[in-house]
């Protein structure tokens, strides 16, 4: 399968919004570095009137020196969360060595008595010295908005860097979704989160995952 | 499409798929169903404090 049939390629930058494999291609170089980001799926918000926002999707991303890059790498897109649902994870399975891999964790679902969603959780699980990483950088999803069930207050989603950020709880809106720089943004009430990750508004699904690799210089 | 991952009769996972490839090559479609739904080989079932959250 070639890759150019399941990832968009923009030249030396590879986008999946899908899940489906990665094959390096022959004129990288392999003294060349390839980065590889991923966001999870964002949790979908609680379908009550008092529900909480999704928690966004979690963040990482890594460098590694394509002569150590040995075969294809399986590419798993987190789905965002149905309403009253957690977000998908995302997975980067390495197919050499000792299988290692990359995870992030879906956002969590809003509660529907106002709690919510925590954000989900970013992990490295390779075996030592099967994955010679030059760099890893992680970040955990910001979580929904919050309100006490039967308040009528509304409370805006948590705001993340890399990571997504958290969706809306709020019973007419009012406030916002929570904002992140790279990943996806968290819905106001009955607005989905955006891709990488966002956490649904109350009453909204979560944004879906997505992996991004690049050829750096 | 969105397909769920099974294990031991349990949703693990849900993602997203432009092709059935690779381990997800056999995983059943998941509808609305989200983590932790059970599966019977034919149908989703939600959890139960699910059940009583979408209740009226």
């Amino acid at each position: 399968m070639s890759v150019l049939s399941i990832a968009q390629s923009l030249g030396g930058r590879w986008v999946f919004s899908a899940s489906g494999t990665f094959i390096m291609p022959g004129n990288i170089k392999k003294n060349q570095l390839i980065r590889i980001s991923g966001w999870s799926g964002g949790g979908g918000g609680g379908s009550d009137k008092d529900g909480g926002g999704g928690g966004g999707g979690s963040y990482f991303s890594t460098d590694l020196l394509c002569q150590y890059v040995d075969g294809p790498i399986q590419i798993i897109i987190g789905a965002g969360g149905p309403i009253n649902g957690d977000g998908g994870n995302t997975e980067c399975r390495f197919s050499w060595g000792l299988y290692p891999k990359l995870v992030v964790y879906g956002g969590k679902r809003g509660s529907n008595d106002g709690v919510g969603g925590a954000g989900g959780l970013f992990s490295k699980n390779y075996a030592a010295g099967a994955l010679l990483l030059s760099r890893f950088v992680g970040e955990n999803g910001a979580a929904g908005g919050t309100s006490p069930s039967g308040s009528l207050i509304s409370s805006p989603g948590n705001d993340a860097i890399c990571a997504a950020a958290g969706g809306e709880s709020s019973q007419n809106g009012g406030t916002r979704g929570g904002l992140s720089v790279m990943g996806g943004q968290g819905g106001i009430t009955g607005q989905p989160g955006s891709a990488r990750g966002g956490g649904g508004g109350r009453n909204a699904v979560g944004g879906r995952g997505e992996v991004v690799i690049e050829v750096l210089a | 499409m969105i397909l769920a991952q099974i294990e031991n009769g349990v949703v693990v996972n849900i993602i997203i798929a432009d092709t059935r490839f690779g381990i997800w090559s056999d995983w059943p479609e998941a509808g609305n169903a989200g983590i932790g739904w059970s599966f019977d080989g034919q149908k989703f079932t939600p959890p139960a404090d699910l059940e009583t959250m979408v209740s009226p």
